[in-house]
């Protein structure tokens, strides 16, 4: 599989021709003998800077580097500095959808890393179980027996459907055939819905229990139910879902944040767009 | 496994019970265990068979799979598991997802060649930046420069080099993998396997199995994934599942896919080193990969219109071009050996010689997604990876580029909005639905959720089909799809099928039951031959349809109605040319009636034309795992 995306960036025409841009320019750079600029700007490296090189290199290597070694990478380091520089000040950086979208990638991996180093408090954690209770809550559950009747049924078929069943019949021997199961253990509304189509599970919930009701419509035609067993939704207690709430405690907090740095750092622009009607026309 | 568990599985206890009791211990059973009385009020306590299908994907990608996430896709397992229990994520590149309705299980399977490995370049994690490779791709991924990374990385795995190396980072990677499987499980409401694939691609052919383990983490912790870079020979990979049950005392199968893109050997007639099967071949074939994934997006493979010229439904959502790296092209007599159908033939004929099936398998559907995305209708079809999400291009996209040959590269336009996997099982919990893989009773579909069900007897009457428990008497006096036919009673002399199918609760009406027959002739030779045995709306003469159920599909509206065809369907069929002396195999095909295919949904939806002769329609289907009968008895 190739990513399409990055791969149409490489082969862009705009992409070849800054390549090509640089390399002319670097070639012709070499070629005339540039006059030397009078304008000398200042490029300290501080020990700090050699430091941090000193350990990406142990981190990679598992020790640290040798004097030459160092001194190599201090080198290359000022000739990146150089280069970059110089291509920035040519404006390089500008317009390269390739340089933007790695800039946004960083930004949004720093957001992003800033959320996930988050350790919340005890008491933070407790706030928010509390605060967002009805999302911790246990579905609700019904379990229930069911005869199929048929896509439709008249009243006489339902009536002595029912009374055959209150009588004693075994349900799977009245009703239409299907390939439903005859009897569903408590289950939750997605597990219902699944089986018998969207809106059955919102149905049982209604019916009184132990006694044939109905009739209740599916997807499929209509159905004598009995509910067999009802449970409502509770609140498990905080120490037992723990580890769940400060999962949805992470996710909330992520999206929060990072729209909150995204307005914070809108509020320092004075942004002017045009109408995209005027554009799009 | 539970009281509502299987008759085989209590018999022994029961027998054992027995021979102890005779040796006079003191078993002092408890009252309760046995003054339960003869006969419960509810009719359902001594169901000890499956009355519910669960619907799931056994074969789902995330960024943790190298050529998903080296390639630049984002979401992971958390995403995927997310998706399958039915919540609202965000797809990488169309905004927001959400399944019609949950899943009811899925395994998250990816590739064990360096499991995890772009999340572990992602976050420069110590483990992966301590080897050579890794930290020279880290490098690469933070210059911006994944893509040439990501090419790297396809060299070396076409190679079969392992350019990481690091056991501590497959060791690390595969507890996660547990964790995640763990967190997400929901026994009775949403089940989550622990497993991988084995990716083996020699030459470019597609050998892939997917391996799923039935058990938690307590036995799983003790192995980790046995990958393509250990072994190209599914032999080998066998060895690793023995092993693992042995030593663990947990259970594991494989299971295979995409044989139309190896190129003929995924079920070659010899071993990987180019030997004939014997019989020890044949029996761990048989017992570790019980189930073949026959349909998914990158080609159906059920049959071939080449190898099924009589089979007007044969030519379903085919990708036939070459193998699965485009780099040799398909020869017509590699078809024999890639396709399921022609498969199981093989396998009569390989029992017929050795006494035991090598391709014994039952059929399922899955997704194969690589964007953690499990989305199979055609109206919500968000692609196989994430450069294939709903765009207004995806029209025009290449899958897999051939290097060779335009001619063989997988394009976007051709992938089917496939598959699911159906499964007859007690209850939804890792435990009753791997058994229902091992046993095979499971079918394949080609992504709607429309059961079916399919019992082979020797005596079933045909009003018995439309008794509402009909599998009481399916069960109890005969076999369910993936079964053996039980030895014919003295004075019947053919088997009797009785199937009902039952459409999607938000799909498409069905148009027609078939039966599929395989054997092998006197002369030794495989024939195959189809009977329709339930038509909506029209008698069967001579063995079809009388005519077509029709077609209600408006392609510019990508909309069709439920006018035609039927909800239910129901057929009792006897074998009319059965010979006591052939071994033969019967499996059950269902159609819906015609639909619009995503194709259609995305011309609608990005108001764009399509390249002239894209198919528009499809005829989604289920196909069930076989039932065999053997002279043998």
């Amino acid at each position: 599989m190739a990513d399409r995306s990055i791969k149409r960036l490489v082969t862009e025409p705009f992409v070849h021709f800054l390549l090509i841009g640089v390399a002319l320019f670097g070639l012709y750079g070499w070629l005339n003998d540039v006059p030397e600029d009078t304008s000398v700007r200042s490029l300290v490296i501080t020990e700090s800077d050699v430091a941090q090189l000193a350990s990406n290199f142990r981190q990679v290597w598992q020790r640290p580097p040798t004097r030459e070694e160092l001194q190599r990478l201090v080198d290359k380091y000022v000739q990146e500095e150089i280069l970059v520089r110089e291509a920035l000040a040519m404006g390089l950086d500008t317009g390269d959808a390739v340089i933007r979208q790695r800039l946004r990638q960083k930004m949004e991996f720093i957001l992003d890393g800033a959320v996930a180093s988050l350790v919340p408090s005890d008491q933070a954690l407790r706030e928010y179980y509390r605060a967002n209770a009805e999302r911790f809550t246990t579905r609700p559950k019904v379990g229930f027996q069911q005869v199929f009747l048929g896509k439709t049924v008249d009243e006489a078929t339902v009536a002595s459907t029912r009374q055959a069943l209150e009588a004693g019949a075994a349900p799977g021997e009245v009703g239409q055939a299907t390939l439903l199961a005859p009897e569903m253990r408590p289950s939750v509304s997605t597990t219902v819905d699944s089986n018998f189509g969207v809106g059955f599970f919102d149905q049982l919930v209604t019916l009184p229990p132990d006694i044939w009701a109905g009739p209740v419509q599916s997807a499929f035609g209509l159905h004598l139910v009995k509910v067999t067993g009802k449970t409502t939704g509770t609140v498990p207690g905080f120490e037992a879902i723990r580890e769940q709430v400060e999962d949805a405690w992470r996710r909330d907090t992520a999206e929060r944040l990072s729209k909150e740095q995204l307005l914070a750092m809108k509020s320092d622009y004075d942004i002017s767009v045009p109408d995209v009607d005027g554009v799009s026309q | 496994m539970n009281r509502r568990g299987w008759h085989c599985c209590l018999l022994p206890l029961a027998v054992g019970f027995m021979t102890q009791g005779t040796h006079g211990q003191d078993l002092s059973i408890s009252e309760d265990e046995y003054a339960a009385p003869a006969n419960p009020y509810s009719p359902y306590v001594d169901d000890h068979f499956p009355q519910n299908v669960y619907f799931g994907d056994t074969h789902l990608h995330t960024a943790w799979s190298a050529d998903a996430g080296m390639g630049g896709a984002k979401p992971g397992p958390d995403v995927a598991y997310r998706a399958a229990r039915g919540e609202v994520v965000q797809s990488q590149t169309a905004g927001p997802f959400k399944l019609i309705r949950p899943l009811d299980f899925v395994v998250v399977a990816d590739h064990a060649e360096n499991l995890g490995l772009s999340d572990y370049l992602e976050r420069g994690d110590p483990l992966v930046r301590r080897t050579e490779g890794g930290e020279r791709w880290y490098q690469m991924f933070k210059a911006g420069d994944g893509y040439d990374a990501f090419i790297e990385w396809i060299a070396a795995n076409g190679r079969g080099e392992d350019m990481i190396k690091s056991p501590e980072m497959v060791a690390a990677v595969w507890q996660k993998v547990i964790d995640n499987a763990e967190h997400y499980y929901e026994p009775g409401v949403f089940t989550t396997f622990i497993g991988y694939e084995w990716t083996s691609g020699p030459d470019g052919n597609n050998l892939h199995r997917n391996v799923i383990f039935r058990d938690g983490a307590d036995r799983t912790r003790q192995v980790v994934p046995f990958s393509a870079l250990d072994s190209d020979d599914p032999e080998d990979l066998w060895d690793y599942l023995e092993a693992y049950e042995k030593d663990t005392g947990g259970q594991v199968l494989a299971i295979p896919h995409n044989g139309n893109l190896s190129n003929g050997m995924m079920f070659m007639l010899e071993t990987f080193d180019g030997d004939a099967f014997d019989e020890a071949y044949a029996r761990r074939r048989a017992n570790f990969e019980p189930v073949v994934e026959v349909t998914q997006p990158k080609g159906t493979g059920e049959t071939h219109p080449f190898l099924s010229p009589d089979d007007a439904f044969a030519d379903h959502e085919i990708i036939d071009t070459s193998n699965l790296a485009g780099s040799a092209a398909k020869e017509q007599e590699m078809l024999r050996t890639e396709y399921a159908r022609s498969a199981l033939k093989l396998g009569l004929a390989e029992a017929e010689r050795l006494g035991v099936n090598p391709f014994k398998f039952g059929m399922i559907g899955a997704t194969d997604a690589h964007n953690a995305l499990p989305s199979t209708r055609e109206e919500n079809w968000f692609g196989k990876a994430y450069i294939v999400e709903p765009s207004p291009h995806r029209k025009e996209g290449v899958l897999i580029e051939s290097t060779v040959d335009p001619k063989l590269s997988i394009y976007d336009i051709d992938l089917g909005a496939s598959g699911l996997a159906g499964v007859w099982a007690t209850e939804n919990t890792r435990e009753a639905i791997w058994d229902a893989f091992a046993r095979r009773e499971v079918f394949a579909t080609s992504g709607s959720r429309l059961r079916v069900r399919v019992f082979g007897g020797w005596d079933f009457q045909p009003e018995e089909v439309l008794r509402p428990d009909f599998a009481d008497a399916g069960y109890s006096r005969g076999v369910p799809m993936g079964g053996d036919l039980r030895p014919a009673p003295e004075g019947t002399d053919a088997p009797t099928f009785m199937v009902r199918a039952l459409r999607d609760p938000d799909g498409a009406n069905l148009d027609r039951i078939q039966m599929i027959k395989g054997w092998v002739d006197d002369n030794g030779d495989t024939q195959e031959k189809i009977w329709d045995v339930a038509c909506a709306g029209r008698e069967i003469v001579d063995g079809g349809c009388n005519g077509d159920v029709g077609n209600t599909v408006n392609v510019a509206s990508a909309s069709y109605t439920n006018d035609i065809g039927s909800a239910v369907l129901a057929g009792h069929w006897t074998d009319p040319e059965f010979d006591p002396d052939q071994r033969a195999f019967y499996y059950v095909r269902v159609l819906e009636i015609p639909t619009p295919r995503w194709t259609a949904y995305d011309a609608k939806y990005f108001q764009i034309e399509m390249p002239e002769g894209t198919p528009m329609e499809v005829i989604d289907r289920a196909y069930t795992s076989p039932i065999w009968y053997g002279p043998e008895g």
